[in-house]
């Protein structure tokens, strides 16, 4: 009995080292059920396409995933591909999570084909690749086509354009705002676009975040203090009052129930706002409107796979994030994630080169008006800043912080993290 | 005797082990964490002394989650046991429906404490929430309160949601000890010529009261320790002005991912829930509680 239980566990082995399929374990963490579900479908074709190897997909609850990730990438657990989110990518390196595709990159076709912006992500720590990007997420300015019509305004070109019209659409005793305020989480990344746009030198380098061209922190700038200016007066004049507290649901809740017509937001907003609009012609979206000195500083966002340093199945993974960045795969998972595609060919679909979609082209092709540069979200200060600019903003509106010194004290902050006398 | 107890610690023995694994050893291990460089950036786990809790201290947030976490404790501890004490004594007599209506008041009890605060989240809203809409429908305002905006209202809001979620916890136990009370003695006390109100001071007190103190204790610790409403309502803000001790904790490991601050807040809550439960239990003690 023992020796034909030994036996059959021996050919049990055998048969799956012979013929077993390899599997990789791929990690997402920006997870949603439908992008779960395309993901699976594309997981399905690639195994389709390569025999022999099989993909686990691990998605883990959007709140905690990151941290799960982290967690599982610091105890070694098996991951072999995993979703990195460029405000982790540090983290991931320091760690030595994250393998160098360097070596793959050089004999693969595909690069070439990536945007200068992909390429520029992909290669931002110390000039070597450890990820593909597959979309960014750009901020643009969504308005109310009906609303504006009917009060026969255009759109807003200028930041003091936006404040004024929507200003004029302002009326408190009619629950009529302007503007959809973010005060809540992330805020920095709203706010920062309306203040650096009146700094006239930001350095755009990627790893001088926050610098101006003069090497010191764009915080406490004369220009800087008339944008945060103007971003309180966009609250005080024309946004409701509880939207000092408001996060993204808030937000575009706000633009589509028709109470705030204009909206800044990332192009993953577009799918939720046109199907809950329910109409695609009762808004628009255009590029984000400049400041004084003619151009706007937008921050890019972006995501994309990457391979675990201690994989076992190097090679397998990387075909894998091959077959995740090649442009028909991208530009399917980018029409349901919302973010824009990584590489050119992409663009030549009328699904990008019309509709909503043409603002953000605009912006990815005028690089005199729209400035990319990178918040510095690499450097361990980061978090604490954030946290920090969204209590101190609350603050000066609540008049319980002078905007004076909050503004020196973020200038003093990033003076710190960079070693800045 | 000496058998028996080798059996006994024998019977423990797997649950014992399996408590310290998944709770003694992540305590033990976070009150290490209090002592190091601990965040995501670095793992270089550095032990820094009391530099955690210094940051601690010297965070105004900190100080207003701590004034904070006592008005919410005690806040919403009394009105929790109040209004569910009183629903408890109308339950105990027998009326048409009663089964349903018990099933109804406990609901919310069954409710995750993010899905209740999504809920007041959007009653509270301060411009589309219906809160707002019957305020002002009753000429009680004149115009719409941002409540989770304004520092004035924001924990309150919170507080008022909490209450509504921890009625049906007390409710539900006063309501079983109140059934144990042998009937009896009220006909006694009846015939004494003892009012209501003598009978419910005399005999529905002494004999609920060590479900009281049972249930005040657990329920003060779960409220300190329970960031969930605040946290999907107003997430500490505005300007930090609504968190709480375990919502600043929630905060630092989320937003800052900063788990050795985020460790010594937590060290922090453990010395007040410690210092707490053993003065309660003492005082109640003394009393001939337990």
């Amino acid at each position: 009995m023992r020796r034909l239980s030994v036996i059959v566990l021996l050919i049990a082995v055998l048969v799956t080292m012979s013929f077993g399929a390899i599997t990789l374990t791929m990690v997402e963490t920006i997870t949603s059920p439908a992008r779960t579900e395309l993901l699976r479908q594309l997981l399905d074709e690639f195994e389709a396409t390569h025999p022999g190897i099989k993909v686990e997909l691990i998605s883990p609850p959007y709140e905690s995933s990151d941290q799960k990730l982290i967690m599982m990438l610091n105890t070694k657990q098996k991951v072999d591909v995993f979703e990195v989110r460029d405000n982790f990518l540090a983290i991931h390196v320091n760690n030595k999570n994250l393998l160098d595709l360097t070596e793959f990159v050089k004999q693969w076709d595909g690069w070439n084909d990536l945007l200068d912006l992909t390429k520029t992500a992909a290669t931002k720590v110390e000039g070597k690749t450890y990820y593909i990007p597959y979309g960014f997420f750009i901020k643009a300015l969504f308005y109310r086509k009906d609303i504006l019509e009917k009060n026969n305004i255009p759109v807003p070109q200028t930041m003091q354009e936006l404040y004024e019209y929507a200003k004029k659409l302002t009326v408190p005793s009619e629950g009529k705002y302007g503007f959809a305020f973010r005060g809540g989480a992330s805020e920095h990344s709203f706010s920062e676009i309306v203040i650096m746009s009146y700094v006239p030198n930001i350095d755009p380098r990627a790893d001088r975040g926050y610098l101006t061209t003069d090497g010191v922190p764009y915080h406490d700038t004369p220009g800087a203090v008339e944008g945060l200016k103007m971003w309180i007066k966009l609250y005080n004049d024309c946004s409701p009052k509880d939207s000092l507290n408001w996060g993204w649901a808030e937000q575009v809740n706000g633009f589509v129930s028709g109470m705030t017509p204009f909206l800044i937001q990332d192009p993953d907003t577009v799918p939720i706002v046109e199907r809950r609009l329910g109409d695609p012609n009762l808004y628009g979206v255009a590029p984000m409107p400049v400041g004084p000195h003619g151009k706007v500083y937008l921050d890019y966002g972006n995501a994309g796979w990457g391979i675990a340093s201690y994989s076992k199945y190097k090679n397998e993974a990387w075909e894998l994030v091959k077959f995740l960045s090649s442009p028909e795969v991208n530009a399917k998972f980018s029409q349901l994630n919302g973010t824009i595609p990584n590489c050119r060919s992409a663009f030549a679909d009328p699904y990008y080169s019309t509709g909503p979609y043409r603002a953000w082209y605009e912006e990815l092709t005028n690089p005199d008006k729209y400035i990319f540069y990178e918040r510095p979200v690499h450097m361990s200060g980061f978090p604490a800043y954030a946290e920090k600019h969204k209590n101190d903003i609350q603050n000066i509106i609540l008049g319980k912080k002078d905007l004076n010194q909050a503004v020196k004290e973020w200038a003093e902050f990033w003076k710190k993290e960079y070693g800045i006398k | 005797m000496v058998k028996d107890r080798k059996f006994i610690f024998f019977m423990i023995l797997p649950s014992f082990l399996f408590i310290s694994i998944v709770t003694f050893l992540p305590a033990i291990r976070s009150v290490f964490m209090a002592f190091q460089d601990y965040n995501m950036y670095f793992l270089t786990k550095k032990f820094i002394g009391f530099e955690n809790f210094t940051d601690a201290f010297s965070d105004p947030i900190f100080v207003q989650a701590v004034k904070n976490t006592a008005v919410w404790v005690l806040l919403s501890l009394l009105l929790q046991f109040t209004l569910g004490f009183s629903l408890a004594l109308l339950l105990r007599k027998p009326f048409k429906g009663r089964g349903v209506y018990t099933a109804l008041v406990f609901y919310p009890w069954a409710v995750s404490g993010f899905v209740i605060g999504l809920q007041w989240r959007w009653m509270f809203h301060g411009s589309a929430g219906v809160i707002n809409d019957l305020l002002l429908k009753a000429g009680l305002i004149k115009e719409r309160i941002a409540f989770l905006s304004d520092p004035h209202y924001a924990l309150y809001s919170a507080i008022v949601a909490n209450i509504w979620y921890g009625i049906p916890f007390f409710a539900i136990m006063l309501l079983a000890a109140l059934q144990s009370v042998p009937q009896e003695l009220y006909e006694a006390a009846k015939i004494d010529g003892a009012n209501a109100f003598r009978q419910f001071i005399n005999i529905t007190i002494p004999y609920v009261k060590p479900v009281i103190i049972n249930t005040t204790l657990i329920r003060f610790i779960w409220i300190v320790n329970f960031p969930d409403i605040i946290f999907s309502m107003t997430n500490g803000g505005p300007a930090g002005s609504s968190h709480i001790l375990s919502t600043l904790l929630i905060s630092k490991v989320y937003n800052e991912y900063n788990y050795g601050v985020a460790s010594a807040i937590g060290v922090i809550i453990m010395l007040i829930l410690v210092t707490y439960a053993y003065f309660y239990l003492k005082f109640s003690r003394t009393e001939g509680g337990f």
